[in-house]
């Protein structure tokens, strides 16, 4: 913090104006210090006490109607994690969703920005459409799903049964849950990184597609060889937020399936909800939140490595 | 500048801090009420009405405040905010809580009973069920002010459709049937359904509507107290009558007996779905329908081309003869931590004025909530100009002063309730389980999972 002070009060008195006294240099401390203190104490609120908190709640059998009855119950919580299934099953249906989700969404966000940068007319009718989901409520993006879905009167499975294939159970499958849940989420989300990748695709300077047109390339080998490489830091920027946004999946499963059939589709975070607020075991469930809290940092730092040595390359 | 800041900084400070604090609502000459109900909806309605009756007839008295914390689904919102008042040690007087709860927050010290404080056989005044809701290791907590039923509606236009010999096998609203003529109306039913044009099955989707969508989308407690009575109808029950003891209980073999029973419904060609679209009874889609007693006025009120009519909840054995209706709703209880004597007399005075034999009429008037005092019951009106109403209501009455009983008071019963709901009820829908073994599986899995979450109440 000093040396970001520092820094702060060093840069301002790089100008002419401010190159002047020791009165000057503490009265630029207390101003840096003065701006600093409402984002501190709200970060201090809300950030790291909570923190603070559940880490020490993990070691509890905090009951939430028992708040002043908390015993220190050592490793008790960790240890019960080991041996719940269905948190066990939570863990996986949260990997599972992000292996599938990320790549999906990104491939089509990609898609739609190739095809919305194309020079055709209609174009701003298209970007506005394939964007419109980003700008719609979560939950009522799925409750229209929901009701599209339904196994026997739903849409979806009326237009299946108009091109001859059978009614599916989609949501209320355990086998097809977790993915109609992907594949909504992609759909529902991939607007709004078309439109990043959209800005990068017209940064790309066009000088370089017409070398490649000069040398013979086919569109594959420009897109290969030119749009890619050029992306590639809007690419990164979108698998880290991309990424961190799908560990914290809990509205779709919430809504549309409750976590079932069969705890198919119950997340990490739904799962701490659950068991703090409406099993009112908080001890639990911040022990929950404490390990998942240390392998989303596991996983930033494993993200930022790689998009280092991705800058260094 | 650094006077701005500093004032700047101070201000952040105050803010955040006010923020965090806690409203204290309780003082000595106010006593404060939370209720679940949307101030708009015509439950907040009628307890404003009830709470400004009692301050214009108390003038001397504390003045008594509502406060509407608006419920959302099974009542979250509500919840969250009540357990942040019990965290914060900052809870109203008195506030509503839903009848299986009231074990809860016994457990945890924060109810105060009432028994010592209540007038003269007050609590007398109560029907059984409400009593037993309310009350737990023999002390009275929670004053039930409405009730509820769960009964059979058909849709009368498809039921009339059927040949004679089907439709002889429907019973009149005053006999009681049983769930195996249930099941076999239910298939006579699809089986028509899936052969005839007859206009009344145009839009047919499935012969029985179980709501079970409800427990899906996270009113878990919906799909307990809607098949609990299951159990209850063959001497069965899910958790024992010391409330933590499930293994042995929720898996008995009069469960298994009595769930394999449930479990027909869902035998090819099945007669209920785990995924049936919204209102499907309400929209014709279904000829029967295990229905709460909203639906009464949600059908009259919303649905007036819909005729509907009504029969008992079936038993699930024949010579079973003791208690099996669902029943149960919100109650008033008090703040277990207000220990100034005088205080307490007077906010049980105002329990009682909003619990009596008036305004348990005046609840049914308005909000058409199922009468919870003996003497009020009578206010149940069945001779309307709407024959679906009385009909409804006869069932209905029938049942609270005949059948109704409370569901388990259990001080986990949120988990209990939850695991039953999903991982039995619904579970043997979404896998149209209806073999014995499976269904055994399923509630061997459940107690197992209940009794882990039970240890704590048990050291």
């Amino acid at each position: 913090m000093k040396q970001f002070i520092k820094r702060f009060v060093k840069v301002r008195n790089t100008t002419e104006h401010f190159r002047q006294s020791e009165h000057h240099r503490k009265r630029d401390i207390v101003s840096a210090y003065g701006f600093l203190t409402p984002a501190l104490i709200l970060a201090i609120l809300f950030i790291v006490l909570p923190i603070i908190l559940a880490f020490t709640y993990g070691f509890t059998d905090y009951y939430l109607l028992k708040p002043n009855d908390k015993e220190f119950i050592g490793l008790e919580n960790f240890k019960r994690m080991m041996t719940d299934e269905v948190l066990i099953q939570s863990f996986m249906n949260t990997i599972k969703f992000v292996v599938f989700v990320v790549p999906l969404q990104l491939s089509m966000a990609l898609g739609l920005a190739l095809i919305v940068n194309k020079k055709i007319r209609g174009v701003g009718f298209f970007r506005t459409a394939y964007f419109s989901p980003a700008v719609l409520s979560l939950v009522v993006i799925s409750i229209l799903w929901t009701v599209m879905l339904n196994p026997t009167s739903g849409l979806i499975n009326e237009l299946l049964e108009n091109v001859g294939i059978s009614k599916q159970p989609f949501l209320s499958s355990a086998s097809q849950a977790m993915y109609t849940i992907i594949a909504i989420s992609a759909w529902s989300g991939c607007g709004y990184q078309m439109m990043i990748f959209l800005a990068g695709l017209k940064n790309i300077d066009g000088s370089l597609y017409e070398a490649a047109d000069i040398d013979g390339a086919n569109a594959f080998q420009k897109f290969l060889f030119i749009t890619i490489p050029s992306l590639k830091p809007i690419l990164m920027f979108l698998v880290i937020t991309t990424t961190i946004q799908a560990f914290k999946l809990i509205v779709q499963p919430m809504v549309m399936t409750g976590g079932g059939p069969d705890y198919s589709t119950i997340t990490i975070l739904q799962y701490i909800y659950e068991y703090g607020f409406r099993h009112r075991n908080i001890g639990y469930a911040s022990a929950i939140t404490l390990v998942f809290t240390i392998f989303l940092v596991v996983i930033s730092i494993i993200i930022k490595k790689l998009f280092r040595e991705e800058k260094v390359a | 500048m650094k006077k701005l800041m500093l004032f700047v900084s101070i201000l952040s400070l105050v803010f955040s801090l006010a923020a965090c604090s806690s409203d204290k609502t309780s003082s000595s000459d106010k006593i404060v009420v939370w209720t679940q109900a949307a101030a708009d909806h015509p439950e907040g309605k009628m307890f404003a009405d009830r709470v400004k009756s009692y301050n214009e007839a108390h003038p001397d008295g504390p003045i008594v405040e509502i406060q509407n914390i608006t419920r959302a689904g099974a009542g979250s919102g509500y919840i969250d905010k009540l357990n942040a008042a019990i965290t914060a040690n900052d809870m109203p007087d008195i506030f509503t809580l839903d009848g299986p709860d009231i074990g809860a927050y016994v457990d945890s010290g924060l109810l105060g009973e009432l028994d010592e404080y209540m007038s003269e056989g007050f609590k007398d005044g109560f029907t059984q069920a409400i009593i037993d809701q309310g009350t737990v290791d023999g002390k009275f907590y929670g004053m039930g002010y409405s009730d509820s039923g769960v009964a059979i509606m058909y849709n009368e236009d498809m039921i009339n459709a059927l040949p004679e010999d089907v439709k002889a096998l429907v019973p009149s609203l005053d006999q009681d049937w049983t769930w195996d003529q249930f099941i076999e109306l239910s298939r006579k039913v699809d089986e028509f359904a899936k052969t005839s044009d007859d206009p009344a099955y145009a839009n047919y989707e499935v012969a029985v509507s179980l709501l079970l969508t409800d427990i899906t989308a996270g009113a878990y407690e919906l799909g307990t107290y809607y098949f609990t009575p299951l159990l209850w109808g063959n001497d069965a029950n899910i958790v024992a009558e010391d409330g933590v003891t499930v293994d042995g209980v929720l898996n008995s073999d009069k469960s298994v007996e009595a769930l394999t029973k449930y479990a027909k419904l869902f035998a090819e060609p099945v007669l209920a779905s785990a995924t049936e679209s919204e209102k499907t009874f309400h929209s014709g889609k279904s000829a029967l329908s295990v229905s709460g007693f909203w639906y009464v006025n949600e059908l009259i009120n919303n649905y007036p081309d819909l005729k509907f009519k009504t029969v008992r909840y079936p038993k699930m054995s024949e010579d079973f003869d003791g208690l099996y209706t669902p029943s149960g709703s919100w109650a008033f209880v008090r703040n277990g931590q207000e220990e100034d004597e005088e205080r307490i007399k007077q906010t049980v005075e105002v329990m009682e004025w909003l619990n009596n034999d008036e305004a348990s009429k005046e609840y049914f008037a308005k909000n058409g909530s199922i009468p919870t005092r003996i003497n009020s019951v009578d206010a149940i009106d069945t001779n309307t100009d709407n024959p679906y109403h009385n009909d409804a209501w006869t069932v209905l009455k029938y049942q609270v002063e005949n059948t109704n009983k409370s569901r388990p008071v259990s001080p986990g019963y949120p988990y209990l309730s939850e695991t039953f709901a999903k991982d039995v009820i619904l579970k043997i829908a979404q896998n149209k389980a209806t073999d014995e073994a499976t269904i055994k599986q399923y509630l061997d899995d459940a107690a197992k999972k209940i009794e882990l979450e039970f240890a704590k109440y048990k050291k």
